[in-house]
């Protein structure tokens, strides 16, 4: 048996290794910050390719943003999957859930689907769960923090849910949004895949289609009032002498106080 | 954050592939443009994709897959059992992972399933392997020169039956030259090809019996084999070889592996031919002056770039350890001899580099002129690369063993230890200067082709390149002329004194060459002035010291 | 005015603390708008914690007992948190940004098509402010209308309970319907836990510096002289010291407790992600330069050998 998996990505802003301050003098986001593929949604985009690996069938991928922003597809296309989507989100950004009733609206319109995997993440300039408001509005059963998935079948699919104290698997019926977290692998260092260079060859210039949807018929219910710049944390220390048993006695009582 | 990618984080790497190589005049030769088979519309596009290919996937692989992997597969090693070579698994991954990114064919020609990615390309790709691990190199990087040789030499049924399944990886390719009696003096090899037996006539194929030894990967599928097929009292030595592909099967027994130093990763084979059916490939007695000599080309460029990446793992580690590892209250990275070690290090990094790509662009432009029948640049760019490759692949080898002797020095007594990187890297590299020739080898060629003048048009050709800094263009003009004292003064000494002071003459000859290559890079980079000053800086004792060796050397034998 | 309602997780009949601490945060804005704070809770067996949200500030406390709920999953909680929400109305809506709350959250504001802001650090009024570009920028997040919200792990100090005051319990009807069961918990496999660090208020941590798993019983009687938990770095946990559960860090649990005691740990940056939110971070190490000391509020330059049993002997005193 074979499924259309669908994957859900976003280029979101690359925080590793931030130095210097993130915001411009007037507070918008300096334009030397870079964007990079989320990760977790390239984890979700493995889940998905992993699935067709051993069930044949097809990936297709879907991203909101502008032609630039949506370099994430042509990554998709490189890593071997069969379609991918524009969803064209007008000049702004859109927020977390006006993008997601975009989707479903592209998502409605692109045909049968079994699966759709996306990241859990939140990132930085989202105020949501992605995954969660698309299920919502698609109105499919979801599960979130997905690790792995465990089986796959007879209409249904078992997740690997990581929380707080260790696992849970969850079965739901398909069709079925999976929102995937980090761990994806354990044992070896096997990263989400890499592109294939001969895809890549082929595919460096393939056009990417736009879904026929309307970004001006959503609002979004949550807007960004502003950005601050948080002073790097300071801590004020005191050296303690080892020996000095008044010293070490003071300082338990400073900190046990609230106790 | 490093570790992430290994193309990416090599800013110096990433610099000559950006500004240095000259990619129009590589993509001119090698692509039709506007052929509706090529898909670049102009040299700018295919560079771009080029570059692009070198970020992801191999720089990506390379730091998230294969780096991981590297102390497990050293550890583990290739085992052997019951004439199977077994792999540890993490090899077995990273094959995978190489197949999977669509990789192994990186140069073969499209219409066999591959990239037809320029040499520079695949270069620059073996070092960032090799810097994640320099055993998996002889998989990938061996690959390339194996399925050239079948691609120019070959016929076209071969072609057909062997680059497709190459260029997917499903075929990996093994290089049999080396006997127990003919190692570096490869013209007495003696496997012999269907010396007594006839060839068979149906299906044009012969058949090699004899032992080849120290054979890389000869578990594996496409083995091209050296074997004499001429009768001795005919043809003998190097003129009595030719050279076979032998297909893995029953007839081809691996009947050891060796215990090696390094490069556990890498299966060295024994290997015994009993009546191993047998393709002949190009024209009977051409097999050691022809092909080999041509495999060895490809085969010696791939080496030096191993060097080079396992040059950059050295240079990098040691650059964290001294950061993090404090003495006397400082980081060890502020002594001024930790200093200097590690600028060294940088310099002589950057140094074999820019000769090993300046080198892999020749044969770029060289292979581009054969296939476009370009009679005149053929020999010109030929006469180079054969001059070059083996002077590149001598330094790159012997500078990358003296900077992972110092990387492990840098590390103190943790670097001696299994714990860190270091030791591993250091143990690998030594095999880099011994096979595809040693660097005494290397060096016997370079001082010959030196001699007969075949690099004066180049070296001429680079200092016409530097149009600025012009005091140190001063230096490197006077380094240049001791060159051409030296050579002068070799053209009326024998082979024999010329060998006996090949280094040192090649070394004056690449301390010259570096000097330009560094003036001119230092024209698109200002950090590379302060490089140049210091390699320069550097230069002028060694210079005169190599001087004084080639011009009066003493060859003592000493017995008490 | 602010009407606010605090989605209680119970587990194991225990309230969570960051539910509690949403509880604490809502207390503080409804009185300052003189609004109220009411709680839900949903589940089975949970009734006698959630009577006991009272004491914690609760106005209102609703309870959805069945059995059918003993496991968390999104459909039915969605359908009885949404069924709730449609016959009551708040303006705020708090959850704990657990991984029930931040999947409920979202589900529920799409049920009710109500805007849904996850991962706050901060709310005042009706900003909700978030930390984000690895804690270098706020973002303040302005949503219209009724508001669901995940607020994290020490946005407030869950207050004491105070039993002179008590919450008005009502039963919430359930009514699940097949639309709300399709998906099942086939099982769980959570560790048993031997340590709860994330509730601790005081850690004291072992690192590679402790030398032996005999000397751990330094670090054992500093802790029960203490009342603290014990922690360790991975260099700990991969010598066999002591179990995983115990390990702080970018692999481990993060921590945020009071006070924090690091015991022979460098203080490696791995390892620091998980601590560094410690109220009071007190290091001993007898390296000056050792990176911890960078972070830490009282430096003890030293032999732990040394300074440990010195400490168990002043707190007893
Ligand atoms: C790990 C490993 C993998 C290998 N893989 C392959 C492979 O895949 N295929 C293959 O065919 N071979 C392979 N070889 C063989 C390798 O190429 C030879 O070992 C190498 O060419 C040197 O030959 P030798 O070992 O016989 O040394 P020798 O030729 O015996 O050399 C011994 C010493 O004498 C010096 N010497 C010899 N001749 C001269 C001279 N004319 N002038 C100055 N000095 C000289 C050498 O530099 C060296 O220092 C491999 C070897 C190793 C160790
Ligand atoms: C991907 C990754 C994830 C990781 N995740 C984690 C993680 O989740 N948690 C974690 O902790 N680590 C993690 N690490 C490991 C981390 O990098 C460090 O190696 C580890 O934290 C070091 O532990 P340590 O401080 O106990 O040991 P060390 O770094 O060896 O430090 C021991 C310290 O004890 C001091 N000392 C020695 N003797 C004494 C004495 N008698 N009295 C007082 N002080 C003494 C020394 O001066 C030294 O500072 C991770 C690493 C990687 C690469």
């Amino acid at each position: 048996m074979s499924y259309n998996c669908i994957v859900i990505v976003r280029e979101v802003w690359d925080t590793r290794d931030l130095t210097g301050s993130v915001l411009a003098d007037n507070g918008s986001i300096k334009d030397s910050m870079l964007t990079r593929f989320e990760p977790e949604d390239m984890n979700a985009l493995e889940m998905a390719l992993r699935i067709k690996d051993e069930h044949g069938g097809k990936v297709t991928a879907f991203s909101v943003g502008t032609p630039k922003q949506v370099d994430v597809l042509r990554e998709c296309l490189y890593r071997g999957v069969d379609e991918v989507v524009r969803v064209d989100a007008g000049a702004s950004s859109l927020g977390t859930q006006a993008a997601a009733q975009l989707l479903a609206d592209a998502i409605g319109k692109a045909g049968q689907y079994d699966l759709i995997c996306v990241g859990v993440t939140v990132a930085d300039g989202e105020s949501s769960m992605l995954g969660t408001h698309v299920a919502g509005k698609l109105g499919i059963e979801q599960v979130s923090y997905v690790d792995a998935i465990e089986e796959i079948g007879e209409g249904r699919v078992v997740g690997k849910r990581g929380i707080e104290m260790g696992y849970e698997y969850i079965e739901a019926p398909l069709p079925a949004l999976l929102s995937v977290g980090v761990a994806l692998v354990e044992d070896d260092p096997r990263t989400p895949r890499s592109a294939k260079a001969m895809l890549k060859l082929k595919a460096k210039k393939a056009e990417i289609p736009s879904a026929d949807v309307d970004a001006s018929a959503v609002t979004s219910p949550v807007s960004i009032a502003g950005r601050e710049a948080v002073p790097e944390r300071a801590v004020e220390s005191k050296d303690v002498a080892a020996e000095d048993e008044t010293a070490l006695k003071s300082m338990l009582d400073d900190v046990l106080k609230g106790e | 954050m490093p570790g992430e990618n290994f193309y990416t984080e090599n800013k110096d790497l990433k610099f000559l592939m950006d500004e240095i190589i000259d990619w129009k005049a590589i993509v001119d030769l090698k692509e039709k443009i506007g052929d509706e088979e090529c898909p670049y519309d102009d040299a700018e596009e295919a560079k771009a994709t080029y570059l692009g290919m070198l970020e992801d996937p191999v720089g990506d692989i390379a730091a998230k897959r294969f780096a991981p992997r590297a102390e497990e597969v050293d550890t583990i090693g290739c085992q052997y059992k019951d004439g199977e070579v077994i792999f540890p698994e993490g090899l077995k991954r990273n094959l995978q992972d190489l197949m999977d990114a669509q990789l192994m064919g990186m140069t073969i020609p499209r219409e066999y399933g591959g990239l037809q990615f320029p040499e520079t390309v695949y270069t620059a790709a073996i070092e960032v392997v090799s810097q994640a691990d320099a055993s998996l190199m002889n998989f990938f990087g061996l690959q390339g020169g194996i399925a050239e040789t079948i691609m120019e030499f070959a016929s076209d049924e071969l072609k057909q039956q062997y680059l497709p399944r190459m260029s997917t990886g499903e075929f990996t390719g093994a290089m049999a030259l080396t006997e127990p009696d003919a190692g570096s003096d490869l013209a007495a090899v003696s496997a012999k090809a269907d010396i007594e037996a006839e060839i068979d006539p149906e299906t044009g194929m012969w058949h090699i019996n004899g032992t080849k030894r120290f054979i890389t990967n000869g578990c594996g599928d496409v083995i091209l084999v050296l074997a004499r097929s001429e009768d001795a009292s005919r043809k003998s030595g190097g003129r009595g070889l030719s050279f076979f592909l032998v297909e893995k099967g029953d007839t081809v027994k691996v009947r050891r592996i060796e215990n090696k130093l390094g490069i556990h990763g890498s299966p060295t084979c024994e290997l015994y031919f009993d009546n191993s059916p047998a393709y002949l490939i190009g024209r009977r007695g051409m097999g050691l002056a022809r092909y080999t000599a041509w495999l060895m080309l490809a085969a010696r460029l791939a080496i030096g770039a191993q060097a080079q990446g396992i040059a950059e793992a050295a240079l990098q580690e040691s650059l964290k350890y001294a950061e993090e590892r404090e003495q006397f209250g400082k980081p060890i990275r502020q002594f001024p001899q930790v200093a200097a070690m590690l600028a060294n290090m940088r310099v002589y990094t950057e140094a074999s580099r820019a000769l090993l790509y300046a080198t892999s662009e020749i044969v770029d432009l060289h292979q581009g002129a054969e296939r476009r029948e370009l009679k005149e640049e053929t020999k010109a760019y030929g006469k180079l690369a054969e001059a070059l490759t083996p002077i590149a692949k001598y330094y790159s080898t012997e500078i990358a063993n003296k900077i992972c002797y110092d990387a492990i020095q840098i590390h103190g007594g943790n670097g001696f230890m299994k714990d860190y990187p270091v030791e591993r890297l250091y143990r690998d590299v030594r095999i880099t200067n011994i096979y595809e020739g040693t660097s005494q080898i290397q060096v016997n060629w370079g001082i010959s082709r030196l001699v007969r003048g075949d690099l004066n048009e180049y070296i001429a050709g680079l200092a016409e390149k530097v149009t600025r800094n012009p005091e140190l263009k001063a230096e490197v003009d006077k380094a240049a002329a001791v060159l051409q004292e030296c050579l002068a003064f070799l053209k009326e000494k024998d082979v024999g004194y010329r060998e006996l002071i090949a280094p040192h003459a090649v070394d004056i000859f690449i301390d010259v060459a570096v000097g330009y290559l560094f003036l001119a890079q230092a024209e698109k980079w200002e950090y590379k002035v302060e490089v140049a000053r210091k390699f320069i800086h550097d230069m002028a004792p060694r210079v005169e010291m190599n001087r004084q060796y080639t011009l009066d050397a003493l060859l003592v034998e000493l017995n008490p | 005015m602010s009407n606010i309602l605090v989605y209680a997780e119970i587990e194991d009949g225990v309230v969570h603390d960051v539910s509690l601490q949403c509880l604490a945060k809502g207390r503080e804005i409804a009185d300052a708008s003189s609004g109220k704070v009411d709680c839900l809770a949903v589940g089975s067996g949970i009734r006698a914690a959630a009577e006991g949200l009272g004491a914690f500030g609760a106005e209102a406390v609703f309870v959805a007992e069945d059995a059918k709920l003993e496991q968390y999953l999104t459909s039915p909680f969605k359908k009885v948190v949404s069924d709730f929400l449609k016959t009551n109305s708040y303006d705020l809506i708090l959850f704990p940004a657990t991984t029930v709350g931040d999947d409920l959250a979202p589900a529920v504001a799409e049920a009710l098509g109500v805007a849904c802001v996850l991962h706050c650090d901060g709310l005042a009024g009706d900003a909700l402010t978030r930390l984000e570009f690895d804690r270098k920028v706020s973002t303040t997040y302005k949503a219209e209308g009724c508001t669901i919200a995940s607020l994290k792990d020490g946005i407030a100090v869950a207050g004491a309970p105070d039993s002179s005051r008590s919450a008005q319990v009502s039963d919430v009807a359930v009514e699940l319907d097949a639309a709300s069961t399709k998906s099942k918990v086939l099982r769980r496999d959570v560790a048993k836990k031997t340590v709860n660090l994330k509730d601790a208020k005081i850690i004291v941590a072992g690192g590679a510096g402790v030398g032996t798993k005999e000397n751990f019983s330094l670090i054992e009687e500093l802790a029960d002289a203490l009342g603290a938990q014990i922690g360790a770095t991975r260099a700990v946990v991969d010598a066999g010291w002591l179990p995983a559960d115990h390990q702080i860090g970018q692999t481990g649990v993060t921590v945020r407790p009071a006070v924090y005691i690091a015991c022979g740990i460098s203080g490696a940056v791995q390892h620091r992600v998980g601590m560094l939110d410690s109220g009071k971070i007190i290091a001993i190490n007898t390296d000056k330069n050792a990176p911890i000391f960078k972070i830490a509020h009282y430096k003890i330059e030293g032999d732990l050998k040394e300074v440990l049993p010195k400490l168990v002997k002043l707190i007893k005193a």
